[in-house]
């Protein structure tokens, strides 16, 4: 039986969180003008990457978002650039993922098929 | 599990929540150039400057959303809250002549100041095309996604 869940489980996690990733983007670009907001971040990876020095259980962490809560408290920590680069990042990120699930998914129609 | 297409189209609701506002605030900017000449005195006033206020916008948390799997991002995007008046007090003119001009002489004009109009509409254009940069560069995620996962 093939098993597509624990397969691509990290790719699947991988794009939720680059999703969630550029929604937050959008959302603190839009938000560049409100006085006080502070902006959302996505974090994966980087939990991802200690739990695995750690040598603690990866299967389990899912991305997750939170609000970056540097600066003064009544002022906007939203960077156009920084925001630009994230999104440019994610964006190339985003590539790499969906043609790692497409290529993972055109190798199981050459298996099954022979095309 | 919720529905996976409005997740899709929420990143469109995003940027276009940005460019809407952006939008809004440029027609603020443009009835304060419009009317900056409106003149008055102590019982007319002159036209007050408008100032728009924005407020994030977030969206109602999905019904048994847990941490993970980016259902815990409420993002919304952004909206006009109000648009509030300046209170800057108005500058005074001595004009008898002037229809306006109380029995000093006395003219107010509006608390409008140009060039701060003018540095406002050039924030807005920036602002509205980081919005736009960010609705295509989604939108192109998008496109990658159909392409590279296309057998």
């Amino acid at each position: 039986m093939i098993e597509f869940d624990r397969d691509i489980a990290f790719q699947r996690r991988m794009l939720d969180a680059l999703d969630a990733r550029t929604k937050a983007s959008l959302h603190n670009i839009a938000n560049q003008n409100v006085a006080g907001f502070k902006r959302y971040v996505v974090r994966f990876e980087d939990v991802l990457q200690e739990a695995q020095r750690d040598g603690a259980p990866t299967e389990a962490i899912e991305p997750f978002t939170e609000r970056d809560q540097s600066g003064p408290p009544t002022q906007n920590n939203v960077v156009l650039m920084e925001e630009l680069a994230i999104l440019g990042k994610t964006q190339l990120m985003h590539d790499v993922m969906t043609r790692r699930v497409g290529s993972y998914f055109s190798t199981l129609n050459k298996a099954v098929f022979g095309r | 599990m919720t529905d996976p297409m409005k997740g899709v189209f929420r990143g469109f609701d995003i940027a276009g929540a940005g460019l809407r506002a952006e939008m809004q605030r440029s027609e603020v900017v443009a009835s304060n150039l419009a009317n900056m000449h409106d003149t008055g005195n102590a019982k007319n006033e002159p036209y007050r400057r408008k100032v728009v206020v924005f407020d994030e916008l977030l969206e109602q948390a999905a019904s048994g959303a847990a941490k993970g799997d980016g259902q815990d991002l409420r993002a919304g995007g952004v909206m006009l809250a109000r648009v509030a008046e300046d209170k800057t007090p108005f500058p005074v003119f001595h004009q008898p002549g002037h229809p306006d001009a109380d029995e000093t002489g006395k003219v107010l004009g509006s608390n409008v100041d140009l060039f701060q109009e003018l540095v406002d509409m050039q924030l807005i254009e920036r602002s509205f095309g980081a919005n736009m940069t960010a609705l295509r560069t989604y939108r192109s995620m998008l496109q990658n996604t159909l392409n590279n996962m296309k057998s």
